[in-house]
């Protein structure tokens, strides 16, 4: 009969579906998985990843923190919470202006911005490298906070442009009317109803700066500053890997940017939608 | 390298001289007695920091707080990662943001020196140490460490290398220490299999300090590397039979597993130090954390084999010097600092704490080295003066090593390959653009 | 509509040069300046010299340059970039679309796999390399005992000289697939619920929907997709590194790793500046490229 071909198809489209998703996960999972599991070896088995770790043991994550791998998390926080304010800041008001004005030269500032975008750290660590250690300010949360945010902004005023632009000007139209003055108009009027665009902004600034390594590589050098990322990278040590500390280090890293990712997730999604259909 | 002799006779002078400082307690110390920078700060770079927890930095938090007292001056630490500290030393002399002292690591001396990110020690090194006392010194005066016929660095160590091998694998074998390439070969068979491994070195290059074991398999069949005016000369006979004997190993004995050309330095210490692994070359300063891992009666260090049973091949000498950046603020304080880590009781000392090899003969007069537990230490010494080498350092080294890396990779994953022009190739591929720096 | 246009209705004939956009635009690009034009001219400046560590030495004009265009192994990290990115590109938005569609619907289950797709995209990239390294690389590996227990040879595609670059870039492909998910994702609940039913009511297959109806309304993102991710693996340096270190001999030396190589081992900031201009050359070409599009897609 019908309905049961129906849901026999149905179910076997449903088993197929999560089959493909279990698939999935497990796919984007594993090599994590492994470093969660060689994590929580107990400090006494062999240096050595596994996936079966026996007895369980929390210790690797209380040596990283005991180790002061809360301070390099800290100044991944810093960073990354600088670099948003930063790239807010920048985006919001060049956003708008691309959004919402026409003015001589707007085409050639974008193409600026484009090639922002095009430029990746890579071409910029040896001349930023040269830069900050004439001007003293290698090793500051400054420059870290500079070089993130630079090659963040370009895709942010290009995703808030897009936002904007999905706001019906006659808001603007209102406000100007009501004698807000046009940087009224957008704080007024124009912010409040982007908040989804910025939460978007925000959230891509935060995994870029949280996740730099690179640049933060090349720009700091003292423990005081050091971010997470890098400090990952020297758990390879003069004596060799040290598996344990450096997975639980790992983990310790990663969640943070999960954690929000999942809180987030719908406004993050929703900001994207609306910059996404428009170009330039 | 000076003469066995010589360097008895030089020991002696030395544990003379040590045991007279011991004796007259206001004779060593005379020039310390004046305090003359008593409250002087110094920056020192570092990748070691005396509130570290490994054994080095244990000692050195000893002798920080020793030198603190006797001087009065303050040693502000500065920590980098130890990959770091050279290009982060030449932009600061640049930047006019470098420190007083600074450790310098083995392979970047050349660099550094080249870019005259250090000032010349020569003139301090003529007051403090005279001609026979400046003998005392293990590798400081070999060619590999005078930059334009000066000294720019001073070494606080040494760092020897030996093949590491299996003690109780070869006993269960019934094998007697291997001698020759071919002893290894022997024993590598027999342990070879069921996920372990005869004969271990790394082909990764993720990081490329190669050079540790290249350079006793070519060296040590007769060949040389470089020749003296800097041209690549890893094309003879020896360099040919070295490879060969690599390739080999992986593909006609099968003693060493293809996976070696991605393995990296840290997954070949994982093996041995997991069991998996029965014989490799390594250094001394690894020595104390491989026991740990597999137990110190496990383990039997032999030096490095050759073709020829009498006469093994050199060990290559490394280890971390100090050196006084170009426009340091303080540099007379700065040399008191280095001349202390150079007084033999203190690499004594280093011995004793943290297994390190010190870089002066004298040192070695201490008694510590004829304890038991010093047995390797002292082990290495011998080794060390009767058959070494300071490993080839010249500024373009890391090209160096890529290339012969790059010619590894090939007779490996292609076994029959022209050894020698595959050889040839890659020192004329050095030759080139080594001419252009 | 813009707010010009409503200026302009109400005052025809204003003259005077309105500085409020450029002084908004104005903080942005300084910004993007500074990390975009000092680099340029640095490592312009330093590709026209010999070099001795960070000093100037001598002017060589454009010795660099041919000394580049007839080094073998340069044109060799030309060709493993190239099928790095586009293949791996093509691989990326392929995986990130067809886990956009599948997961498209809003709800805790898709919100959890989302998340979890992420997790390549927010991980270390020493940490990945390390991990793949132990699941793919040598005699004991997780994949050998697979292959084993079916009867198959073991493999270690990080010493084959055909199998590396493919691995690597089907990594950075994985790596970076939930980026381009979010993307696609974002593009797919832009399109209007009327097109969707439109289409399944016309009966087409769920495949045709996708291939006639879906993906041409995805082309907006899709491009900034693809433009973000190209640029994001030409600079994608960690990972290949410490999975193979450029090896087995060049086979996946990337521009970006032999730029590392060359300005931060061999510290020959002369040639590393070279190869930094040739990345940023493409890079611009990129965009450019981008920018074209762009128009000739908003105009149609």
């Amino acid at each position: 009969m019908t309905t049961s071909r129906h849901d026999a198809t149905a179910r076997s489209a449903a088993a197929a579906r999560a089959a493909f998703m279990f698939c999935v996960g497990a796919a984007m999972l594993l090599p994590f998985a492994l470093a969660l599991t060689t994590s929580l070896q107990a400090p006494g088995a062999p240096n050595a990843g596994t996936f079966l770790p026996w007895p369980l043991s929390l210790d690797n994550y209380v040596a990283v923190l005991r180790g002061g791998f809360g301070r390099f998390m800290l100044n991944s926080a810093i960073v990354a919470f600088c670099s948003i304010a930063v790239v807010l800041f920048v985006s919001i008001h060049a956003g708008y202006v691309v959004a919402r004005y026409e003015f001589r030269g707007k085409n050639l500032l974008l193409f600026a911005i484009l090639c922002g975008m095009a430029l990746g750290e890579l071409s910029a660590v040896v001349p930023l490298y040269f830069f900050g250690s004439r001007l003293g300010l290698l090793d500051t949360y400054v420059i870290l906070v500079l070089a993130n945010s630079a090659f963040i902004a370009p895709l942010a005023i290009w995703f808030l442009q897009g936002y904007f632009r999905s706001i019906p000007v006659q808001l603007d139209e209102a406000a100007l009317i009501d004698g807000t003055g046009r940087l009224g108009a957008l704080y007024r009027v124009v912010l409040p109803a982007a908040k989804p665009g910025l939460v978007t902004v925000s959230l891509l600034a935060f995994i870029g700066a949280w996740n730099e390594v690179l640049l933060a590589l090349v720009l700091t050098s003292s423990e005081g500053m050091r971010t997470a990322p890098v400090a990952l990278h020297f758990f390879m040590t003069d004596y060799g890997v040290q598996w344990g500390p450096l997975t639980a280090a790992a983990v310790l890293t990663t969640l943070p940017v999960l954690i929000l990712f999942l809180l987030l997730q719908r406004h993050f999604v929703r900001g994207l939608t609306a910059g996404a259909t428009t170009g330039l | 390298m000076s003469s066995f002799i010589e360097t008895r006779r030089a020991v002696l002078a030395g544990s003379a001289a040590l045991a007279s400082s011991f004796l007259l307690p206001g004779a060593g110390r005379a020039q310390a007695q004046g305090k003359p920078f008593d409250g002087q700060p110094i920056v020192h770079w570092s990748f070691l920091s005396p509130e570290g927890k490994s054994v080095r930095e244990q000692a050195i938090k000893l002798h920080e707080e020793a030198f603190r007292k006797e001087t009065g001056i303050n040693v502000a630490f500065e920590i980098y990662p130890f990959a770091e500290l050279a290009r982060r030393l030449v932009t600061a002399v640049q930047a006019n943001t470098q420190p007083d002292v600074t450790r310098v690591g083995w392979e970047s001396i050349p660099m550094v020196s080249k870019a005259g990110a250090l000032s010349p020690l020569d003139a301090y090194i003529e007051k403090a140490f005279d001609a026979e006392q400046r003998k005392d010194f293990l590798i400081d005066y070999s060619p590999a460490l005078l930059t334009n016929g000066q000294k720019t660095t001073m070494q606080l160590e040494t760092i020897s290398h030996a093949l590491f091998v299996r003690k109780d694998w070869l006993e269960r074998a019934g094998m007697k220490p291997p001698r020759t390439w071919s002893d290894v070969v022997e024993f590598g068979k027999k342990v070879s299999g069921d996920g372990r491994w005869g004969y271990g070195f790394f082909g990764g290059k993720q990081q490329l300090v190669h050079a540790v074991y290249l350079q006793p398999h070519i060296h040590g069949r007769g060949g040389r590397i470089l020749g003296d005016d800097g041209k690549a000369t890893f094309t003879d006979d020896a360099a040919v039979r070295a490879y060969k004997f690599l390739s080999d190993c992986v593909h006609v004995h099968k003693i060493t597993p293809p996976d070696v050309v991605n393995m990296s330095w840290e997954d070949q210490t994982d093996a041995f130090r997991t069991g998996k692994l029965a014989m490799f070359i390594d250094g001394s300063h690894r020595y104390r954390d491989h026991a740990r891992a597999v137990g110190a009666d496990n383990i039997l260090l032999v030096e490095i084999p050759s073709d020829d049973p009498a006469k093994p091949s050199p060990t290559p000498l490394t280890g971390w010097s100090m050196g006084i950046p170009k426009g340091a603020k303080t540099p007379d304080a700065a040399w008191q600092y280095i001349q202390f880590y150079l007084r033999p009781e203190v690499q004594a000392a280093n011995a004793r704490i943290a297994g390190a090899l010190p870089s002066r003969r004298s040192a070695a007069g201490d008694p510590y080295f004829k304890t038991p537990e010093a047995a390797y230490l002292q082990w290495w010494l011998d080794y060390t003066a009767a058959n070494s080498e300071p490993m080839i350092n010249v500024p373009t080294a890391s090209r160096l090593t890529e290339a012969m890396v790059d010619a590894l990779h090939e007779v490996i994953l292609k076994p029959n390959s022209d050894i020698a022009a595959v050889l040839r190739r890659a020192a004329a591929g050095y030759d080139r653009v080594a001419q252009q720096q | 509509m813009t707010l010009t246009d409503t200026r302009a209705r109400r005052s025809p004939h204003r003259a005077k040069i309105d500085l409020f956009p450029y002084a908004l635009m104005a903080p942005g690009l300084l910004l993007v300046l500074f990390a975009t034009l000092y680099p340029v001219i640095f490592v312009v400046q330093y590709s026209l010299f010999s070099t001795n560590v960070y000093e100037m030495v001598r002017f060589v004009g454009a010795a660099n340059y041919v000394f580049l265009f007839q080094d073998e192994r340069f044109l060799e990290n030309l060709w493993n970039t190239a099928v790095f990115v586009i293949v791996g590109v093509a691989l990326c938005w392929t995986f990130g679309l067809t886990l956009a569609l599948a997961l498209r619907r809003q709800s805790w289950g898709t919100a959890v796999l989302r998340a979890i797709v992420l997790v390549p995209w927010v991980t270390n990239q020493v940490v990945l390399a390390l991990m793949w390294k132990l699941l793919l690389g040598g005699e004991f590996s997780p994949l050998n005992d697979l292959l084993r227990s079916v009867g198959l040879p073991p493999v270690n595609p990080f010493i084959s000289l055909e199998q590396a670059l493919p691995t690597l870039t089907v990594i950075n492909a994985w790596r970076a697939t939930g980026f381009a998910m979010l993307m696609l994702l974002a593009g797919l609940a832009a399109i209007p619920k009327e097109v969707d039913e439109a289409a399944e009511v016309d009966g087409a297959t769920k495949l045709q929907q996708i291939r006639y109806v879906i993906i041409p309304m995805l082309r907006p993102i899709s491009m900034v997709c693809i433009v973000t991710l190209m640029i994001s693996f030409f600079n994608v340096a960690v990972l290949p590194l410490v999975l193979t270190g450029g090896g087995p001999l060049h086979a996946t030396e990337l521009l970006s790793i032999r730029l590392y190589r060359e300005g931060f081992e061999n510290f020959d900031i002369a040639l590393a500046a070279t190869l930094t201009v040739f990345l940023i050359a493409i890079e611009l070409l990129l965009a450019a490229l981008y920018f074209r599009l762009v128009k000739a897609g908003a105009q149609s």
